[in-house]
């Protein structure tokens, strides 16, 4: 019984046994069930959410913007720069007492509590998370604000350590040299895209793209691991300019146009033998740190944007086009008569007759009727095609933006008088590159280099992007080129120019003086002029082409030998040595300068007044200008009256009455009356296709 | 004989299982694989915190590097501001120089301007606010007609270069004296 008893209860113990372990192992079941359940509860439903959480947690994503590539004279001399600066930010939901946080931040940042604390509260009210507290502070200041905000019982991770204050990292382009070469490289806006300039005609190029930059933090804060999406960083263009004689050409202008009081002026420094421009300079100019400074007036690139009646300069163009054909010699000999030619019914008159003389001497005293005569002796087709070959109607394709083809009509839209106008350099509109590229292919033996501005775009790796070689052209023969600058010389030795004389080198150019056309009174006005003096230096072997534009002298002589031949002259014997070319030994001989009147104009019909009307772009339209390179300018140019001996009033009564009315009655297009609106500083003017009938 | 069988099996089997010692080299194996395990899970974590330190020194150095990149040009454009000619200019006027009042241009009245000069004095006035700020000298010379005859040869004479300065020198010296000369200061 007693083994029974045994059994029994051996076996009892067993089945407790058995039975606990069951349940134990039916409770681990259960306990992982449970966990397992959760588990996919929490991978599978919550799956989003979880990892969004994690992520959030450890992972920072930040976007900044590369900098902005430099702009470099040849020099290595930075024109425009983006440095980086901070911009401190609070995020108001999560400040707590913002009584108390804005009083603190604005003991630092020195401003009123009151304004501080108002805003952050509206913010918070509006559940804002960026209120920015002061912008464009570079590093040092930086770090003087994170010290004085440093709040020591403060865990964060980024500084300052301050509750709901943040850094942002932006950049500021600056422009060391102010005003210097402005039109140049133009300008930026707050989001850094180019507006002016080589800032805006190579915006791809310089505009640094915004990179992510995906952080790994651990629980302190600290990033441990980054990953940067990759972005092709931003290339610095290097210009042909050079900052000394930039800065000498602008010098130069800036003295003339206040002397004379002209309205404003432009100087072109063009290296003959590469078509480099070394200077580009117009005056007034702006500041392009002071963008709320910067007007219509001052903007505009008048340079390459702005067309004019070159005038006597274009004679150039017109003993050219004859020596090339070998209608002429520079010794061979012209008749000008009494001074007087009439064309078309239309009389051209020179300032004084010079009678029977060579071809040099009447380029040198400028002869309009001796011009005309070549001109007539080319005929129109020819004309024409020198015309074109030497770049006229049409950019010169330098790497600026909103440059202006100028005005030249083909030849089936001449009047009876357009070729002897043309002759003298009138019924064409020119921009002064223009003239200066002319003037340069005669320099470099008749052969056009494309002007250019940019030298080399660099890499941030030091290499360099390979830039389009410019375009090369042989407009006239060596020979031509040779007779010109013999020609050209005499000019300046016993002609118009003898104030471009220099000391030390020995120079050639031409003088241009053109009346301008009055928007208010219809007519060309003779108390405005266009005075210009484009030449080379030295004569022999020219190293550089400088064209000088002045608008509107007001003070003093008015002819371009008088007003543009003095500053060619300051800028050529600054620049010179600058560009180390040797000195010749010539001596300028102030005492025998006696400036030999240029004849202004014998200017054509008066039935052409009104389709040649030299008014500028409207202040308005800059804006549209300077973004999108105009077509073919729908205005016209100005047609100057005649010489003084006849008056443009009598001109203008006589044969314009027509045309006047032509407007009157038949309104132009908006789109095309809209640059007549309002008158811009310079001699811009735009060409109109659509013309009234001429009378011829 | 079943039951003689199970008494022998039982006692047998029980002491095998009490008794029994285990192999020390199976001890000796699950100690390695214990430290095998240990080592490896103390070279992953050392590894995984050498990751996150090298992680952190990169990001510094990158931050640094981003932080020179930026003073360097920092550097430079203070380089820039401080050679452009306003600050040159300026600074300068700050060490005591003063700027030389270059001498009079002899600007000639227009030939073809008929206006007394006294108009154009007043259009110099209302139209050049910036030239009336400052006393200007304006030297303004009557048109002469230009001599008959002009020759083509040209006037520059080609003098030899060590007496160029002299030359110039003596040029300089020389004044237009012209027929009127009126000067007038504008204020």
């Amino acid at each position: 019984m007693a083994t029974r008893a045994k059994r029994v209860k051996k076996s009892n113990a067993r089945q407790t046994a058995f039975t606990r372990f069951t349940l134990i192992v039916a409770i681990l079941v259960l306990w992982m069930g449970g966990i397992g359940v959760r588990l996919v509860h929490l991978q599978v439903t919550k799956h989003e959410w979880l990892k969004e959480k994690a992520t959030g947690q450890r992972q920072d994503i930040k976007r900044s913007k590369l900098p902005r590539g430099t702009i470099f004279d040849r020099n290595e001399r930075a024109l425009a720069i983006s440095v980086r600066v901070k911009t401190l930010y609070a995020d108001p939901t999560t400040i707590d007492d913002i009584k108390s946080a804005a009083k603190t931040i604005a003991k630092v940042l020195g401003v009123k509590e009151s304004d501080l604390s108002k805003q952050l509260a509206e913010a918070k009210a509006d559940e804002r998370k960026f209120v920015s507290l002061a912008k464009g502070l570079d590093e040092e200041t930086a770090q003087k604000i994170n010290k004085a905000l440093e709040d020591s019982s403060i865990r964060k991770a980024d500084l300052p350590k301050f509750t709901g204050l943040h850094w942002r990292e932006d950049q500021k382009r600056s422009y060391p040299n102010q005003t210097l070469a402005a039109h140049i490289i133009g300008f930026s806006n707050a989001d850094g895209v180019g507006q002016a300039g080589i800032e805006q005609s190579q915006n791809d190029i310089l505009f640094g793209a915004v990179i992510k930059r995906l952080q790994e933090r651990d629980r302190l804060g600290r990033v441990y691991d980054e990953t940067v999406s990759e972005k092709e960083p931003p290339k610095d263009v290097v210009l042909t300019i050079s900052l000394p004689i930039q800065y000498m050409t602008e010098q130069a202008l800036e003295k003339a146009v206040k002397a004379s009081s002209s309205k404003s002026g432009i100087a072109v420094v063009i290296d003959n033998k590469t078509g480099e421009v070394l200077a580009l300079a117009n005056y007034p100019s702006f500041d392009p740190n002071r963008l709320n400074e910067i007007t219509a007036d001052n903007l505009s690139n008048a340079a390459i944007q702005g067309v004019y009646s070159p005038g006597s300069a274009f004679k150039l163009v017109t003993y050219g086009s004859a020596l090339e054909r070998k209608l002429i010699s520079p010794e061979a000999e012209i008749d000008s008569g009494n001074g007087t030619i009439e064309i078309a019914k239309h009389r051209f008159t020179d300032s004084h007759a010079i009678g029977r003389v060579t071809y040099s001497k009447a380029l040198a005293h400028s002869s309009n009727v001796c011009a005309i005569k070549t001109g007539m002796r080319v005929g129109k087709e020819g004309f024409y095609q020198t015309l074109k070959t030497f770049g006229f109607g049409k950019p010169t394709g330098i790497e600026l933006p909103a440059e202006t083809g100028g005005i030249v009509r083909a030849p089936e839209r001449w009047n009876g008088d357009s070729l002897a106008s043309m002759s003298i350099g009138y019924e064409i509109g020119v921009s002064a590159l223009q003239m200066a590229s002319a003037f340069a292919t005669i320099a470099n033996n008749g052969v056009r280099i494309q002007p250019h501005i940019i030298k080399e775009i660099r890499q941030s790796d030091e290499q360099t992007v390979p830039v389009a070689q410019p375009a090369k052209t042989q407009v006239v023969s060596a020979e031509t080129a040779r007779d010109l600058r013999i020609m050209l010389r005499q000019v300046v030795v016993a002609g118009t120019g003898k104030r471009a004389q220099l000391n030390g080198y020995s120079s050639a150019g031409k003088t241009g003086t053109a009346w301008k056309f009055d928007e208010k009174l219809k007519k060309v006005n003779s108390a405005k002029y266009v005075s210009s003096f484009i030449g080379f230096a030295p004569a022999e072997d020219p190293a550089v082409t400088i064209a000088v534009v002045m608008d509107e002298p007001k003070v003093g002589g008015r002819d371009g030998g008088q007003v543009a031949g003095p500053v060619f002259r300051d800028i050529a014997q600054q620049i010179l040595p600058e560009l180390n070319v040797k000195p010749e030994g010539y001596v300028a001989e102030e005492s025998t300068l006696e400036d030999i009147p240029e004849a202004v104009a014998s200017g054509p019909s008066a039935s052409s007044l009104n389709e040649h009307v030299s008014d500028p772009l409207p202040k308005e339209n800059i804006k549209a200008e300077t973004a999108v390179v105009p077509k073919s300018p729908a205005r016209k140019e100005a047609k100057p009256a005649s010489a003084e001996t006849k008056p443009a009033t009598a001109i203008k009564t006589e044969k314009s009455k027509q045309p006047e009315k032509d407007i009157k009655s038949k309104p132009v297009k908006s789109e095309k009356r809209e640059p007549e609106a309002k008158p811009k500083s310079l001699i811009k003017n735009k060409s109109s296709t659509d013309t009234k009938k001429r009378k011829t | 004989m079943r039951k003689s069988n199970a008494r022998q099996a039982h006692p047998k089997n029980t002491s095998s299982r009490e008794i029994g010692p285990l192999p020390w080299s199976y001890f000796v194996v699950i100690a390695i694989c214990g430290c095998v395990l240990a080592a490896g899970f103390f070279l992953a974590a050392r590894q995984h915190f050498t990751s996150m330190d090298l992680g952190m020194k990169n990001s510094r150095l990158r931050k640094q590097l981003e932080d020179l990149e930026s003073e360097n040009r920092r550097l430079l454009l203070a380089r820039e501001i401080s050679l452009s000619p306003s600050e040159i200019t300026k600074t300068a006027r700050n060490l005591g120089f003063i700027a030389v009042t270059t001498p009079t241009t002899a600007v000639p009245v227009p030939f073809s301007t008929k206006a007394a000069p006294a108009a154009l004095l007043k259009a110099v006035v209302e139209s050049a606010p910036v030239a009336a700020a400052k006393p200007i000298a304006i030297t303004m010379t009557a048109y002469q007609r230009p001599v008959s005859g002009v020759t083509l040869e040209p006037s520059q004479k080609r003098i030899s270069p060590d007496k160029q300065t002299k030359k110039i020198e003596a040029v300089k010296q020389k004044s237009i004296k012209p027929e009127i000369t009126a000067v007038a200061k504008l204020r």
